[in-house]
This record gives structure tokens, C-alpha cells and sequence, in this order.
């Protein structure tokens, strides 16, 4: 009975000397990869089941060390499983990458069609605005219309007449002295009136134009025409209109409204006439002196 | 003497077994052909390019199981079978892993052009 011991204890001191070494570099760090491995969120995220597979892997070499297997085969089994942990760790890589290249996709599809929406709205906005400048130039257009009526409104008190030339505006005879060409004070209310309507309308030319009745020499007539024109226009130009608005005349006595026989008829010939004119009129009176 | 001439040849006849272990010449081989599939199966992929020392390493290991199959080192061609197995699968899972790294880091300079690219077309006259 005695001898049976002692094959046992020598197998047991065989087995033993085995497990000479306390422990194995390779399984050490294949135990701490997988622990870095485990600590990544992405890891267990993106590649469980390899993960899985590198820890089954681990603890096969770590039982196999501790069972005393041979050096080799715990090394070979500690290789295996670093390897799997490396694998679950690129395979995590590559899950998350094709997640963000997803997400990418719909995102870059997301830009194009915003980039289509944008064009489409500034398309829109165009035509809007395309839109607007008609109704613009419309009211534009009203408005000139408008202001020629307020103007003739206006020019109504001063008993002013639409013609084909403009609103005319006529001075009568007793606005000035016989003879004379200096206005009197009568005059100027009117021809301030005047001047505040062409101050307010820029655009606008003015016609001044003297006439006589048939009394006297045409180069008398001709002159005093032209002298009563001037002091109307002078009137006006100390109003701040500019000259380069106003053009004068004298027209003499061969322009008479009426006739020249009677005193009624020689007192309308005897006339300033202030044409004021449309906008896109020229400002060259088309009654040739 | 009886039984214990039993114990030490059961013993032999133990340490016998243990030598030779579960394997048969036949897993060996196996392994072998897988290791060779996966070193296939990672040339499909970009590991040439992005993995070339974990590949070689791989078609290393294979060919030294081929000749350690050749000398009957059954347990030596086993293992370095297995190990071209992780090798070269390892190969591949990189080589995937860079391609997707790269498709997504075109895909942003992708949007970030066509991002400047629309806000460029909003900024300039119609």
C-alpha cells in the first residue's frame, strides 16, 4: 500500500512543477486589453457579441493557466485572445463608422433639399419683388396723376384752364398800369400761389407769355409783351424757382383771344398767360411770335 | 509490485494520451483551411492597403502550419492555424473599419461644401 503512494505523489510533484510559474506576461496582457476593451462604451455598443466572444476567449486561457497547462498552450491560448479583443475593438470601429456615415447620408440629403427649398424661395421672392416694382411704378403713375389734379385744383382758384399745352394761368390787364411792366400788389398773391405749386413740382416748366391789344406800333407792343413777361418770370425766379425752368415771350398783339374792335376785346388781349407744363411736354412754346 | 507496476503504466499510458491530447490528424488540416479562407476572405477586403502586417502575419503563420502538417507536428501546425484564423481576421475587421472612417469623412467635407455652397447662393444677387 505504501508503494502506491508514492507514483501519485511523484505524478503530483511532476504536475506541480508545471505550474512553476505564479504568472503568464501573454494572459496578464490579454486580461488587460480586455479590460480597457470593456471600459469603451462604443465596445459593448457597437460589437457585443465579438466582445463576448474575446471574453470566453480570455477566460479559456486564464482557466487553462490555472488548470497548469503547459507554458505554450497558455501562451497560444492568451495570443488567441488578445487577438479576439483587438477584433472586437476594429469591429466596434467599423460599426460606429457605417452609423455615422447613415446619419451623414440623410444629413448631406437634408442640405440638398434645404439648398432646393432656398432656391425655390428666392425664386419666389423674386417674383414677389418683381411683383411689387409693378405695383410701385403703377402708384407712381397715380400719383402723377393725382398731383396734376391736385395742382389743377389748386390752379383753379387761380382760375387756371387745362389746354392741350398745360394749365394756363392768365394775368389779366389790371395787374399792371397802362403802359407799364411792373406788376402791382394785386399780382402777388397769385404769383406766390404759383410759385409754391412749381416748388412743389420740380419736374414741371413754365411758359411765360406777354400779348398786347392792337394800340400802338408792333415794336412798341412786342417790347412791352415781352417786358411784362419778364417781370412775372423775375416774380418767380425771386421765389426760388429756377430760370432754367422758365422760358419768356412776348408775343405782342398777334396773339389776340378776342377781338381787337371793341374796349371789352382789347382789354382780354391785353394778357399774361403762364403756361405751366406737363411733365414730359418740352418747355419751347409750339406758337411760332 | 503487482499494482504499482499498474499505477506506473497507467501513467505511461495516461502521459501517452496526454501527449497526443483530443487532436486527430484531421483537425489539424482543418484548421489549416479555414486559416486559408480567412486569409482569402481579408484579400477581399482593403487589408492589403490598411492591414498589411496583421495579413502577413497571417500568411506567415499559414505556411508554417502547412510544413509543421508535412513534419506530423500536429499540435504546432494546429495552433499556428488558429492564430492565421485571428490574424487574418483581424485584417479584414481593420481594413472595414478604415473604409467606413473614410466614406463618412468624405460625406462631411461633402455636406460642408454643399453647405458653403448654399450660403453663398443666398448671399449673391438674383
Amino acid at each position: 500500500m505504501r508503494n502506491a503512494w508514492i507514483p501519485v505523489a511523484l505524478a503530483a510533484t511532476i504536475a506541480a512543477a508545471g505550474c512553476a510559474a505564479s504568472s503568464n506576461t501573454n494572459l496578464v496582457n490579454a486580461e488587460t486589453k480586455l479590460r480597457v476593451a470593456e471600459a469603451n462604451p462604443a465596445v459593448s455598443a457597437h460589437a457585443s457579441v465579438p466582445l463576448h466572444e474575446a471574453q470566453t476567449s480570455v477566460a479559456a486561457a486564464r482557466t487553462s493557466f490555472e488548470k497548469g497547462d503547459a507554458e505554450v498552450r497558455v501562451d497560444h491560448l492568451s495570443y488567441l485572445a488578445s487577438r479576439r479583443v483587438e477584433i472586437a475593438e476594429a469591429i466596434a470601429e467599423r460599426n460606429a463608422a457605417q452609423e455615422d456615415v447613415k446619419q451623414l447620408s440623410k444629413e448631406r440629403t437634408g442640405v440638398v433639399l434645404e439648398a432646393r427649398t432656398q432656391e425655390a424661395e428666392i425664386a419666389r421672392e423674386d417674383a414677389t419683388i418683381a411683383q411689387e416694382n409693378t405695383v410701385i411704378a403703377e402708384r407712381q403713375a397715380e400719383a402723377s396723376a393725382l398731383s396734376a389734379a391736385a395742382l389743377a385744383a389748386e390752379l383753379s382758384a387761380l382760375k387756371a384752364k387745362q389746354t392741350e399745352r398745360g394749365i394756363v394761368v392768365t394775368l389779366g390787364d389790371v395787374l399792371f398800369d397802362v403802359d407799364r411792366s411792373e406788376l402791382k400788389p394785386a399780382a402777388m398773391d397769385d404769383l406766390n400761389r404759383l410759385a409754391e405749386l412749381l416748388a412743389a413740382e420740380p419736374r414741371r416748366a413754365v411758359l411765360i407769355e406777354g400779348h398786347t391789344d392792337s394800340t400802338g406800333t408792333a415794336g412798341h407792343n412786342d417790347e412791352l409783351s415781352r417786358q411784362r413777361a419778364d417781370a412775372v418770370a423775375s416774380v418767380l425766379t425771386r421765389h426760388g424757382i429756377a430760370p432754367s425752368r422758365i422760358t419768356t415771350r412776348g408775343f405782342g398783339s398777334s396773339s389776340p383771344l378776342a377781338t381787337n374792335a371793341t374796349s371789352a376785346g382789347r382789354q382780354e388781349n391785353r394778357r399774361v398767360e403762364i403756361v405751366v407744363l406737363d411733365v414730359s411736354l418740352p418747355p419751347v412754346s409750339e406758337r411760332s411770335p | 509490485m503487482r499494482s504499482a507496476f499498474t499505477l506506473v503504466g497507467g501513467l505511461i499510458l495516461l502521459s501517452a494520451i496526454g501527449t497526443v491530447g483530443c487532436s486527430t490528424p484531421r483537425k489539424p488540416a482543418q484548421e489549416v483551411e479555414k486559416a486559408d479562407l480567412a486569409i482569402a476572405s481579408a484579400n477581399t477586403s482593403n487589408a492589403p492597403t490598411d492591414a498589411p502586417l496583421e495579413l502577413q502575419l497571417a500568411r506567415e503563420k499559414v505556411e508554417k502550419a502547412k510544413s509543421a502538417l508535412r513534419d506530423h507536428d500536429f499540435k504546432l501546425a494546429q495552433r499556428l492555424a488558429e492564430q492565421a484564423q485571428v490574424d487574418a481576421q483581424l485584417a479584414e475587421a481593420k481594413a472595414e473599419s478604415e473604409s467606413a472612417r473614410t466614406s463618412a469623412t468624405e460625406l462631411e467635407q461633402t455636406i460642408d461644401v454643399l453647405r458653403d455652397e448654399a450660403e453663398r447662393g443666398v448671399g449673391s444677387p438674383p
